[in-house]
């Protein structure tokens, strides 16, 4: 069973407002409720950053967007997903997509348990006043009711 | 017998980046009649891969080369892994001709 965007991403995952001057602290802010929730470990925090370092980053999808993402290995308990908001954006060093502003952090257990999650993700990044509209929510359940593709 | 070309995302983690760029790419392979088995993967299992296509972000073009891939399969790099436009104009004739 594949649970949708709003259901991976609960309310105590939104971190709004925050503030990074590098984007490895941007993906720290973003995993703090995984942390929190126990749903993954320290480790993978550090495996989410690694990635970025070693690849680049590839993980700025769109125009403002990154998602970060690791390969479990037993340091991720549950499929979830987090997102932290910074208004005053990060540079990731991806100049066409730069500065970034929603970062969202992807635990996955498996291949599937997060197939649907992400195809909403793919539909609301692409359009700009969707993410438009998550970046200025000003509540969890705002953010949340923005993560519902309107184009499906 | 008919064959359908595989094609093979290969991302960090091979699950989140390189899923996100196998749903854009099913959808353009569907507007264009091209039929094809996709597949994602980490960067790590790229040697191994029995595959006709392997679609990656130019970031990953530096570790992808270092392996010895078969020389039938034709590799894609994308700018953009979720921008339809490129996956479009490279893709599509990579797939072109591979299906039987």
């Amino acid at each position: 069973m594949s649970a949708s965007l709003s259901q991976l991403v609960t309310d105590d995952h939104v971190v709004l407002g925050a503030s990074a001057d590098t984007w490895q602290e941007a993906i720290r802010q973003a995993a703090l409720p995984l942390l929190r929730s126990q749903a993954v470990t320290e480790e993978y925090v550090g495996r989410m950053i690694d990635v970025v370092d070693q690849f680049g980053p590839y993980i700025v999808l769109a125009p403002g967007v990154a998602l970060a993402h690791a390969q479990p290995d037993g340091s991720v308990s549950r499929t979830s997903m987090s997102a932290a908001t910074l208004p005053r954006g990060v540079d990731f060093g991806k100049s066409e997509h730069d500065p970034v502003r929603l970062v969202f952090c992807l635990a996955a257990q498996d291949s599937t348990s997060h197939l649907e999650a992400l195809k909403a993700f793919v539909q609301i990044i692409r359009a700009p006043e969707s993410v438009e509209r998550l970046i200025a929510a000003a509540s969890p359940q705002e953010f949340s009711s923005g993560l519902v593709p309107t184009d499906a | 017998m008919a064959q359908i070309p595989t094609i093979y995302f290969i991302c960090g983690a091979g699950l989140g980046s390189s899923l996100a760029c196998q749903m854009e790419a099913e959808e353009v392979l569907a507007s264009h009649k091209v039929r094809a088995k996709l597949e994602h993967e980490s960067v790590s299992s790229v040697a191994g891969l029995k595959t006709d296509v392997i679609v990656s972000a130019e970031s990953f073009r530096p570790q992808i080369e270092k392996y010895e891939i078969d020389p039938s399969v034709t590799i894609v790099y994308l700018h953009n892994i979720v921008d339809k436009n490129e996956i479009t104009e490279k893709l599509v004739p990579a797939i072109a001709g591979r299906e039987v």
